[in-house]
This record gives structure tokens, sequence and C-alpha cells, in this order.
């Protein structure tokens, strides 16, 4: 108890109940399951309750249904009887065949329905239907009877009606005897045959015996007569007279005996019977309407208190449900959501239970300890992002530091290169003009002129180098794109160095699909480009030729420019190294003044870049040099 | 006076007959064992005679097959009446005598062939008993007895009868006492319980003219609802007013049933159908028998008087004829009559069972003597506990009390059609 309900909640129903208090232990899946059997049990209680309820009513509905046929199988049995009744006094009375076919019907109607009736099998009406059965038989047979009676009576009375033997024959020959003995004869037997016909009216027995009185006394009259009638004396035809009336009369009464007494009788008692069939119908349906309204009852009381019990059943399932599960998950889950939320826990509820909340408290102590290895990697990583923001900023400022160096040193290039190149060009322009007055000067002096007026030069050239590259460096160097026809800028670098070119005995061409093509570059870098490769190649190549080569793939959207030339080649090493400022390819005759600062094609690939294209060399050395230029048509 | 010198003559008659009886019985002991020709014996009748345990003794006894046709006492005596061929011996009622010999379907039996003849005492031969008891309206039997050289029945006594007196009775009504109130015998009992309203609706009567007609006349005269000038030839203007009291009582749902034989009157009673009804004795004995209290009055008014009539058919002819004497003379030799004294009947010659009962069964079933003893019916159940008391008394005050005789009266067919209308659906 203690153990379930440790909040101090107590269900009765539980105390003491010890399966329930070890139910803490066992899985939440194994307790569920006992719960939902729990509420299984009013369930099915209910249901069959339901069950048997319908079975019972769909029962009694069939055994009602079967009292009604019998109560309407005895009452149409009632009816038939009745019916045979009538028609048997109507058979007493006229004999007819239509009367009797009717009755034999009537008599294999009830035998039906008394078949149809024991079909149903039950015991209790055995007894009866024996009875019916019985008197039934009884009836039948009578009735046998009472048709054979009543069909001699039939024949005999027509003999006795139509009795001519004495008016015609006998009273003839009586007439010679005597007509006294005659009249007196005639006398008591036109009494006697009244009184015979009187019977057949009131059926009264002094009829009978007045009849027999006449009788005897026409027999005493023509006691000595020994007249015969057919072979018969008189006597003998008396007595036969007397005998078939007396016949008739038994016959009659015999078979008004039989239908007045054995057969009323009869009839009676299969009345009897069958209204004993309809008691125990109706009293059969009585007391299966009213067991059915009392089960029904007790179904309604029984499926009320079940469905009490089975809400108690919910609530208490319920509760029990909230304590044991329920509120430790809850517990459970606030402690994983501490955990994922990062906060510190001391303690994890149902960590020593052997059940789901159990497993899940000691995966919540998993996750506790993983949090704090988590919170520890945090403060060391924090540490880390710390150092390096403090790197970061101390870096910016080395940056800024440098670039603030940067443009010094730019500054004071373009500056210094500006005041290197006024008195340069004045030292070249007061050269020059020395040199176009030869005949002022000796030699030696004319040489060292030479010398003067070539490193001049040189000086400049590497001075505007120098300049370009800091402009480069620093930024400030300013493009501006438009339409070019490149194969016209490629002609005019050609007709510039042909001059220098055919001093070398150098052939320099131009090779171009199209003969004119318009790309959106800045003419001048793209010019400053193409000189500095061209120049190199004149330069670097001592005989045979140079060559300036335009390709144009609008489908790449790129113009190609080549500069091939067939001079010294760059071996592998130097390529490397080729496009580093103040670099020359070694092994290559020392450079001289006035051929090559080393900057030139640092300069072309810094511009080519910012022209957006490229550069790139396949040379081999001793096998000449191909620079080749890619540019978008289109910016 | 000339009433009765005759009758003392029967008596004297009796004592010599009760004498030269016991030497028959001597002297008749030994044909009956003796195997005559298998002959088949066919006996139509009730059931009040024609028991398993009497033909299986009758057959043992004559060495001869018997076949019984019980049925009730209407259908018998129809067949009867109609049918002569269909049987040999006919044993019901001393009513029936009339119908029987008048249709020509019984011969004369030739009382020399009766070995025991003179045993047969004078209730059946002067109809009394002692010279002081009543002789009862209607057809006594003595009345019917002889046949007359002219061929009519009398009480002039001849060689030839037209039946064998043996099993005879008084009839009353039984009723329930866990219903109805014991009555005290010859005192308090009546015929008019039977039309009493407070049974109304469980009174049962017996299905005859000639035998119930007269239960309802005893009882509607008892309640002096109407006075018969002669209850044994009732005329037809006291029918008329008898079955309109009848009527008035059927339609008020006074009467519950009308039986036709002793085991439907027994289910009647058994059932609760009726609380009160005409009875027969056995019927009485057997629901005693069943622990059923039902008591069988002894009625103030006097008793209905039966008496059993064995006939022989008149087609019945040579070693069949033969074997039917042998039957007759079977049935006055002591056996049987002890049987039925056990169903509480009597037998023409008592005497002669006498030997074969106990004296205390005697002394109950004859003297109307307390049992001393638990008595045992014929089925071998005990019927009469001990200090029983036979209602209505001794054999002779019993036929010292008889009202009327089961009669076929000449207003017989007019009761029949009265008869339908009162039982009739």
């Amino acid at each position: 108890m203690i153990t379930v309900f440790r909040n101090g909640m107590s269900l009765s129903g539980f105390d003491g109940f010890k399966p329930v208090m070890s139910l803490k232990n066992l899985s939440i899946k194994t307790q569920i399951l006992a719960a939902f059997s729990l509420l299984i049990v009013p369930l099915i209680y209910l249901a069959y309750f339901m069950s048997t309820t319908q079975t019972s009513f769909t029962n009694t509905m069939d055994s009602l249904f079967e009292e009604e046929r019998v109560l309407s199988l005895a009452t149409r049995l009632q009816r038939d009887l009745i019916d045979v009744q009538r028609n048997v006094l109507l058979y007493k009375e006229t004999a007819s065949s239509g009367v009797d076919k009717n009755i034999t019907r009537l008599f294999n109607k009830l035998e039906d329905s008394l078949v149809t009736i024991r079909e149903f099998g039950r015991e209790e009406h055995d007894e009866f239907i024996a009875a019916i059965e019985h008197h039934l038989e009884t009836y039948r047979a009578s009735y046998a009877v009472v048709v054979e009676y009543r069909k001699r009576r039939q024949e005999l009375l027509k003999l006795h009606l139509d009795n001519t033997v004495f008016e015609n024959q006998t009273l003839m020959r009586l007439d010679d005897v005597d007509i006294e003995i005659r009249l007196n004869f005639e006398k008591h037997l036109n009494a006697a045959h009244s009184s015979s016909l009187s019977y057949l009216v009131t059926y009264d027995f002094n009829d009978v015996e007045t009849f027999k009185v006449e009788l005897a006394k026409a027999r005493s009259v023509i006691e000595s007569s020994q007249d015969y009638i057919d072979g018969k004396t008189l006597e003998e035809t008396v007595s036969e007279y007397e005998t078939r009336f007396l016949s008739i009369v038994q016959l009659t009464r015999n078979y008004i005996y039989l239908v007045n007494v054995v057969m009323a009788g009869a009839a009676r008692e299969i009345r009897y019977h069958s209204e004993k069939l309809l008691e125990i119908s109706n009293f059969n349906s009585v007391k299966k309407q009213e067991t059915v309204i009392s089960r029904l009852k007790d179904a309604n009381f029984w499926s009320f208190v079940l469905s009490v019990l089975t809400i108690g059943t919910v609530i208490t399932v319920s509760l029990y449900f909230f304590r044991l599960i329920v509120a430790p998950i809850e517990k459970i889950t606030d402690v994983f959501n501490q955990l994922i939320q990062g906060r510190a826990i001391d303690n994890i509820p149902g960590y020593d239970e052997t059940n789901e909340i159990g497993l899940l408290a000691k995966a919540a102590n998993v996750l506790k300890a993983r949090n704090q290895q988590t919170m520890e990697l945090l403060a060391k990583s924090e540490q880390a992002v710390e150092t390096e923001q403090t790197l970061n900023a101390e870096l910016t400022i080395a940056k800024e530091r440098a670039e603030r160096a940067l443009s010094v040193k730019s500054d004071f290039l373009a500056n210094m290169s500006h005041e290197l190149r006024t008195p340069l060009n004045s030292i070249i322009g007061y050269t020059v003009r020395l040199q176009k007055k030869p005949e002022n000067f000796d030699k030696r002096a004319i040489n060292a002129l030479g010398v003067i007026e070539r490193n001049g030069k040189h000086l400049l050239n590497l001075i505007n180098d120098i300049l370009d590259l800091s402009k480069i460096e620093a930024n400030k160097l300013e493009i501006s794109f438009s339409r070019v026809d490149v194969c016209e800028l490629c002609l005019d670098v050609v007709e510039q160095f042909s001059p220098e070119a055919e001093s070398k005995a150098l052939r320099i061409q131009k090779q171009s699909s199209h003969s004119s093509y318009l790309i959106e570059t800045d003419p001048i870098r793209l010019k400053q480009i193409i000189i500095n490769l061209v120049s190199n190649a004149v330069k670097f190549t001592e005989q045979g030729w140079v060559r300036l080569a335009i390709d144009i793939n609008e489908e790449k959207n790129i113009c190609s420019v080549s500069i091939a030339d067939s001079g010294v080649g760059i071996d592998e090493e130097d390529r490397k190294l080729l496009f580093a400022r103040f670099e020359q390819v070694r092994g290559t005759k020392p450079v001289r003044i006035g051929q090559g600062t080393g900057l030139g094609l640092s300069i072309v690939r810094s511009l080519t870049l910012l022209l957006g294209g490229r550069v790139e060399v396949d040379s081999e050395k001793g096998q000449g040099s191909t620079f080749i230029l890619r540019f978008p048509l289109n910016r | 006076m000339d009433n009765d010198s005759r009758n003392r003559s029967r008596r004297q008659f009796l004592k010599a007959g009760a004498i030269s009886g016991g030497c028959a019985l001597l002297a008749s002991k030994a044909p009956f064992v003796f195997a005559k020709k298998k002959t088949t014996l066919r006996v139509l009748g009730t059931h009040v005679t024609l028991q398993e345990e009497i033909r299986q003794r009758a057959m043992k006894d004559l060495g001869i097959d018997i076949e019984f046709y019980p049925g009730g006492s209407a259908s018998v005596l129809q067949k009867a009446s109609m049918f002569p061929e269909t049987f040999d011996l006919y044993e019901q009622w001393s009513n029936s005598i009339h119908v029987l010999w008048r249709s020509g379907s019984i011969q004369s039996i030739d009382s020399n062939r009766i070995e025991n003849w003179q045993e047969i005492n004078p209730l059946s031969k002067t109809g009394r008993l002692k010279p002081e008891a009543g002789l009862g309206a209607g057809d006594a039997p003595y009345k019917l007895l002889y046949v007359q050289p002219d061929g009519e029945l009398s009480f002039k006594p001849q060689t030839n009868v037209s039946f064998l007196p043996y099993v005879h009775n008084v009839d009353s009504f039984g009723y329930n006492t866990s219903v109805i109130p014991q009555g005290v015998p010859y005192a308090t009992e009546s015929w008019g319980w039977l039309l009493d309203d407070q049974y109304r609706g469980r009174v049962g009567i017996v299905n005859a003219p000639t035998i119930g007609l007269f239960d309802m006349a005893l009882a509607a005269q008892a309640q002096g609802l109407i006075k018969f000038n002669d209850i044994g030839d009732i005329s037809r203007e006291e029918l008329d007013q008898l079955f309109n009291i009848l009527m008035e009582k059927k339609q008020q749902g006074h009467f519950s049933g009308f039986w036709t034989s002793v085991p439907e009157s027994v289910r009647f009673m058994e059932s609760g159908r009726v609380v009160i009804e005409s009875m027969f004795s056995p019927a009485v004995a057997t629901l005693n028998g069943k622990g059923i209290p039902v008591t069988y009055a002894a009625p103030k008014e006097g008793y209905r008087g039966w008496h059993g009539v064995m006939c022989l058919s008149s087609k019945t002819r040579g070693h069949v004829k033969d074997a039917a004497y042998d039957y007759m003379n079977w049935w006055l030799s002591g056996w049987p009559g002890a049987f039925i004294a056990r169903q509480g009947y009597y037998i023409s010659n008592p005497q002669r069972s006498r030997e074969l009962l106990s004296p205390e069964e005697w002394d109950y079933w004859y003297e109307g003597k307390e049992a001393i003893k638990p008595l045992r019916g014929t089925d071998g159940n005990i019927s009469v506990a001990a200090g029983s008391l036979r209602t209505g008394g001794s054999y002779e005050k019993r036929f010292s009390n008889v009202a009327v005789w089961n009669t076929v009266m000449p207003t017989y067919d007019y009761s029949l059609q009265k008869w339908y209308e009162f039982i009739g659906i």
C-alpha cells in the first residue's frame, strides 16, 4: 500500500491487496495490461448480460410465437369441433351424403390440428392431446356407427313406409273369409301403423308399446288363419313387419344415443381439453412475458451496476495510473527537460525502480553525465573563442597597420617615382640633347652619353613599372571598360614592334579569324599587356618569328590572344617563378640595361586579372614560348 | 300379501340354496380345471368387471382363451344391441337388459346350467335382501330376470333367465373432503350436494342418461327443486321440468365434466377438475389409494342401485356357448367375488367368496364394520387404512337404502333429446 500510494492516497479497495502492492515493480507494459484486464472484466460481464438477455428475449419471442400457434390451432380445433357437431346433427336428421363428406373433411382437419400441436413436442400438452385423441377416436368411431345405423334405418324405413303387403294381397284374401275379421284385423293393423308413424315423429316410447299391443291384437284376430302371402303365413308376415319396425326403433334409439350422449360427451371433453391447451398457452404466454420483463429488469439492474462498476474501475485505474505511471513519467520528463535546458539535477526520481521508469531514470542519469561533459567542453570552447577574438582584434590592428604601411609605401613609391621621374626625364632629355651634338664630344664622351641615356631610360621604365605595380597593389589603378576592336588593337602592337623585329631579322605576324571584333575591356591596359608580352617575345627571340593570334569563341564567351615565339623558351623551374616580381628567366644571358625590369610579367598577370581574364604559358627550354591570354567577350 | 308370501318362499329357497350351494362348491371345483377344447371367448363389457387380473385368472382356471373388449357403458350397449355376432358374453348393468332383450341380441340363459344358481341371493330374485327393505324405484333387476313363455321379462320365476346376476353395488357420489367438509352418512350427506351452488364449476356427472339422469333427479328432488311422482318412471313433463333446472345450472357453469369411464372419473377428481361427482366405488378406492381423501357418500335419500348382468349373445352356439356357461359358473365360484369384493363390489353369492376373504375383509366390505387392520386392494396397495369404516354400512343396510335402480324408462327416448341439450357444447 505504502509503495503504491506513497503520497498518502489510499483506495480502500486496494488496501491490503498484496498483488497490487507489488505492481509497482512490474513493467509498465504489464501494469497497463493488468489495468486493461481490470477494465475488461466488467465489460465482459456487461457483454455477457447483454448477450444472455438478447438470447433470452429471442427465445421468449420464439416461444411466444409457438404459443400463439398453439392458441390458433386449439381455437381452430374448437371451431371445427362445433362445426362437426352441427353437421352431425344435420346428418342425424337428413343422412345427407354431402354432410357426411363435410364431416369427414372436418375430422381430417381436427386430426391435422392435433398432429400439428403434437409436433411441438411439449410434454405439458401430452395429457390433453392424448385425451383429445381418445375422445376424438370415440367420436369418429361412434359417428361411423351412426352412419351405419342411419343407412340401415333408411332401408328398413323405406320398407316400413312402403308397406303394401297388407293392403293388397292379404286383405283381399281375407275378404273371402270374413268381413268382420278383415275389418278387425285392418283396424288393429292401421292403429299399429299409425303408432309407428307417431313414434317416428315424436320418439315417444308409448307409441312403440301401442304398436306392439295393436299388433298383438291383430295377430290374435288372424290366429286361425292359414293364409299365405309369398309363401309365409300371415302370422309370419305380421311378425316380420313388427321385427322390422322394432329394429327401426332400436337403430333410431342407438344412433340418437350415440349422437346425443356418446358423441356429445366426447365433444364436450374435446372442448374441455382443448380449452386446457388454450389455458396452458395463455398461461405460458403470460408467464413468458413476465419472465422476459423480469429478465429485462434484472438486465437493466445489472447493466446499471456494471456500468457503475466500469466507471468506478476506470476512475480507479486512471488514478492508479496517474499515481503509478503518469506522475513518475511527468517527473522524469521534467528531469529530462531540465537536463535539456542544461540545468543541474541533484537527484533523479525512480532511479531505483526496475521498470521502464527506472530505465528512463537511468537514461536521464546518462544524459546528466553527458550534460556535465558538454558543460565542461562548452566552457573550454568559450575560452578558446575569447582567445580567438582577442587574436582577431590584434590581427585587425596589425592588418590595419600593415595596410596603412602599404598605403604609405605606395604613396611613397608614387611620390618618389614622380620625384625620381622629373630629374630623370631632365637627365635623359639633356643627354639626348647632348647626343644630338656629337661634334662637341669625343668618342668616349659620346659612349658615356649613350650609357647615361640607356640607363636613364631603363631606370625610367623601372620606375614606371614600379609605379604601376604600386598602383595595382594600392588598388589605385583605374580601369575603364569600353568596346574595343581587339583585332585592330593587336595589329597596332604588331606594327609598333615591326621595326624592332626587322632589326633582328625576325618575322612578326598577326593571325586572326576575324578582321575586326569588338570586346568589352580597358583598351589601354589590354594594349599594355599585349605590348609587354610581344616585347618579351621580340626581346627573347634571336631568330625566327613572333606570332600573335586572335581566337574568338562566342560560345564560351572567350577571346583568346596568344603570343608565340621561336625564342629561347622557359624551363619548368622558371615557369613557376615566371610571374613573380623582379624574376627573370635564369640561364638567359644577363639582363641588359634597357632590356627589362623583371616586373613585366607580374604586371601582365595583375592587369589580366583586373580585366577578368587569365594568362597561361606553354614553353619548353629551347623550343620557344607561347603566352595565352583569355578574356571574356563581355564584362 | 301376495308379495310377502313370495318373498318368504324366496328366503326359504335361499337358505336351501345356500346349503346346496355349499355342496355344489365341492362338486364343482373340479370341472373348471379340466382343459377343454381351446376355445376363445369374447367378452364385451365395461372396465368394472373386464379387468386383466380376472381375465388371466379365468383363462388359467378354465383353460380357454378369453378376449376382453372393454368400453364405455353406452358404446358397449350399442354394440351389443346391434351386433350380437361380435361378442359371446356381455357384462353390463341391468338397465341394458330391456334394450338387449328387445333387440334380440341376447338369448336366455338356462339357470339349470348355472351350478350355484341356488346360492344367488334374493336381491336379484325378489328385490329385497330383508323383508323390511325398500324395493327401490325403477327397473329393479328381479323385475327383468325371468323369461316368460311369451318372451316377456318378469319377476315370475322361470328356468330361463335373461341374465346371470353377479356383481352389483349401490352408487352415489364421491366428494373430496379436503374441500368439502366430511358429512354424516344417511344424515347430512345428500344428493342435493351435486347441485349445491358452492361447488359450482367443480361438479362431475356420469355421461349416461339411464344413470346420470337419476343422480340429477335425486339431486334436484333433494334440493326441493322438483318432486317426482315416481322417480323410476319420470314423465315427459317432469323431464322438461328437471332439465330446465339443470340447464339453468349448466348456464351458470355448474358442471365441469361428464365422464364415461371409471378411470376418467378418477382423473376428474385427481386433477382437481371436480371436487364432487357421480362415482362408482372402484374409483373411490383408487383415489383413496392415491392419497386423495374422497368419501363415497351414503345419501340420506338412498342410493342409486345397479346390478351387473352377464348376458349370452343370441349368436353364440356350440362349444363357445359351453365355454360361456363355464365362464358364468366361474364367476360364481368364489375367487372373482372375493376379488371384486376388495374393490367394493358385491357378488350375488357372497358366502362362497367369504371363504377367500379374511375375516377382517369380510367384516369391512360386507358387514360394514371397522377395518381392524389395513386392507389391501387388488393392486396390492393398501386401499383401506386400519380404523376405516365403509360408508353406508353393511351390504344389507346399503341395499335396503336403494332410492332408485338404473332404469330405462318409457321416456328414455325423450330423455336422450333432453340429455343432449344438457351436455352439448
